[in-house]
């Protein structure tokens, strides 16, 4: 069936014949097995656009996701990973869980997605996927600014940062310790004289 | 709680909290948190963030006493509350602030007078409380400008001897800069020119400008201080602009405003464009009846603040104008004297002591 295909036709329409992300040993098979593609591309190997080309990465735990290569690169740490050659078989991520690397990925997919900032209706479009994507709890918020840091993806940090910065201005010095593991240094006397200094910014 | 979290991406998140009253708060965290919060990079850093509120400071006289009210300028005005700011305790305790020059980067500059006759300016941050005192030279007739250069956010005041007649040539300027607490000589290469007119300034993009009269053509022009390079430039005006009485400018926006009031109650609104990198053009926007210099600034949205006079009551009312619809709206603040600048809360100041500098 494959060598009735010519070339135009796997040109507009191979996107429909690769697997579709994310990819792990218990999720429903879509589409070909790996094997399937290698052959596939071996048959064809100047018709499939470079664009499509797919990295795995590998989580914490185990679990493995294909991208398109232009989601993945979204994180300039695998970039350089990729541009070192180290990505032939799979890009390991011992920093960063299942769990998050999938919302990570979300977050690539739909920015490499959005065509045109530019035009308002893309522009909002993506401000209120942004508003729902920090719509998480606060031990999930912190372990994607951990990723958003190692992988390297500075829209992500910006957007993870800022809202916890927009959550913790009205907090007291204690709730910011608690919040952040912060231990304080400052001794008793030490402390009354920084609050004394401006105290009318804790009434 | 959760997974610790290292100081680089604490670092991270304390560099994008905005309001000045909780990063004063977050000094007390830790003794990491406290020096990364006064460092003058992150002071500096601060002031320069772009997503600051905008707040309108008004500076007005109620039975001769000064009152200070910042109001926010966003889709709530004028319906959100007006916040008395708590006026800057300032050392010598006996100074008559005369008037507010300007505001920048969130430093209010007061000009103020002591009994005996020095003159001083005073530095204020209000969203910190702190204020510093520069003293002027007793003596001298000047004019005096303020600004905080946009790159290295150090507040400069820049010092003009006052020329009123044409013989005297000798132009002379000097700049205070907060950095070296010291004045400096600067040159001032400038066609004759009278700083009679030099009262009421606007910094626009780094550059401070004022408006002069020209001594030899009698006409009225625009004098520029840049406060980067702390060079002095010169505006020529449209010859319906050089010709007027009364001239008065005003900012909107990172762009200048020139109001030309004519005997007629009618005030001409132009505005400043640079279309090539030297070369200004002046467009004329609008027209609105008011008397003469009753116009304070602009609201970012382009509205109109003045103040009107009400026969029954003593003192003006502040109204906000809507060119479009030419409607006006009383905002229920009631004075005189009234001055107002464009203000954003910053960290300024901060590692600075309270005090007074020769």
């Amino acid at each position: 069936m494959l060598k009735n295909l010519n070339s135009k036709h796997i040109q507009r329409f191979s996107y429909k014949y690769l697997p579709q992300f994310p990819i792990s040993p218990n999720s429903p098979k879509l589409g070909f097995s790996r094997s399937q593609i290698a052959n596939y591309r071996s048959n064809f190997p100047t018709t499939i656009m470079s664009s499509s080309k797919t990295i795995v990465l590998r989580s914490s735990d185990g679990e493995t996701f294909e991208v398109d290569e232009a989601v993945a690169v979204e994180s300039q740490t695998i970039k350089h990973m990729i541009e070192d050659g180290c990505a032939d078989t799979s890009i390991p991520l011992p920093n960063v869980t299942s769990k998050i690397l999938s919302k990570v990925i979300e977050y690539c997919k739909k920015h490499v997605e959005t065509p045109n900032a530019d035009e308002k209706v893309a522009e909002e479009d993506l401000k209120s996927f942004d508003a729902d994507f920090v719509k998480v709890d606060q031990s999930t918020l912190f372990d994607l600014i951990l990723a958003a840091n190692y992988l390297n993806i500075k829209s992500l940090l910006d957007l993870t940062c800022q809202t916890v910065a927009d959550m913790i201005k009205g907090k007291t010095p204690e709730e910011i310790r608690k919040t952040f593991n912060i231990k304080n240094d400052f001794t008793p006397e030490e402390e009354e004289e920084v609050r004394r200094e401006n105290a009318w910014a804790f009434e | 709680m959760s997974a610790d979290i290292p100081f680089v991406i604490q670092e991270e998140i304390i560099k994008r909290v905005v309001p000045v009253k909780s990063l004063i708060r977050f000094r007390s965290v830790s003794k990491q948190w406290k020096s990364l919060i006064d460092s003058s990079e992150f002071i500096t850093r601060h002031s320069l963030l772009p997503a600051k509120p905008h707040h309108l400071l008004l500076r007005y006289t109620v039975a001769s006493e000064p009152k200070y009210v910042s109001i926010v300028d966003d889709d709530s005005f004028p319906h959100h509350k007006f916040s008395p700011i708590v006026s800057p305790t300032v050392k010598p305790v006996e100074i008559a602030i005369v008037r507010m020059l300007d505001c920048s980067h969130g430093l209010v500059c007061l000009f103020g007078i002591t009994a005996y006759g020095t003159e001083l300016i005073v530095l204020w941050n209000p969203s910190i409380r702190k204020s510093l005192t520069i003293v002027l030279l007793f003596g001298m007739s000047y004019v005096v400008g303020f600004g905080v250069c946009p790159k290295t956010s150090d507040p400069k005041i820049v010092k003009i001897k006052c020329v009123n007649r044409a013989s005297a040539i000798d132009s002379k300027a000097e700049v205070f800069t907060l950095s070296s607490r010291a004045w400096r000589s600067v040159p001032m290469n400038l066609s004759q020119y009278s700083s009679k007119c030099l009262y009421k300034q606007v910094v626009i993009d780094g550059v401070i400008h004022w408006v002069a009269t020209n001594l030899i053509t009698n006409n009225k022009m625009i004098i520029s201080f840049d406060l980067t390079s702390e060079e002095f430039g010169e505006v020529d005006l449209p010859d319906s602009l050089a010709g007027s009485r009364s001239l008065d400018i005003s900012k909107l926006n990172e762009s200048l405003h020139v109001l030309d009031y004519r005997g007629d109650a009618v005030c001409y609104v132009w505005m400043m464009s640079k279309s090539d990198i030297s070369k200004s053009s002046f467009t004329k926007l609008f027209s609105v009846k008011v008397p003469s210099f009753s116009i304070i600034g602009f609201r970012n949205n382009g509205q109109l603040i003045m103040h009107q006079m009400h026969f029954h009551i003593r003192y003006r009312e502040l109204e906000v104008y809507e060119p479009e619809s030419k409607h006006k709206n009383g905002l229920g603040i009631y004075g005189s004297g009234f001055s107002m600048a464009s203000y954003t809360e910053s960290l300024l100041l901060l590692n600075h002591y309270d005090s007074i500098i020769q």
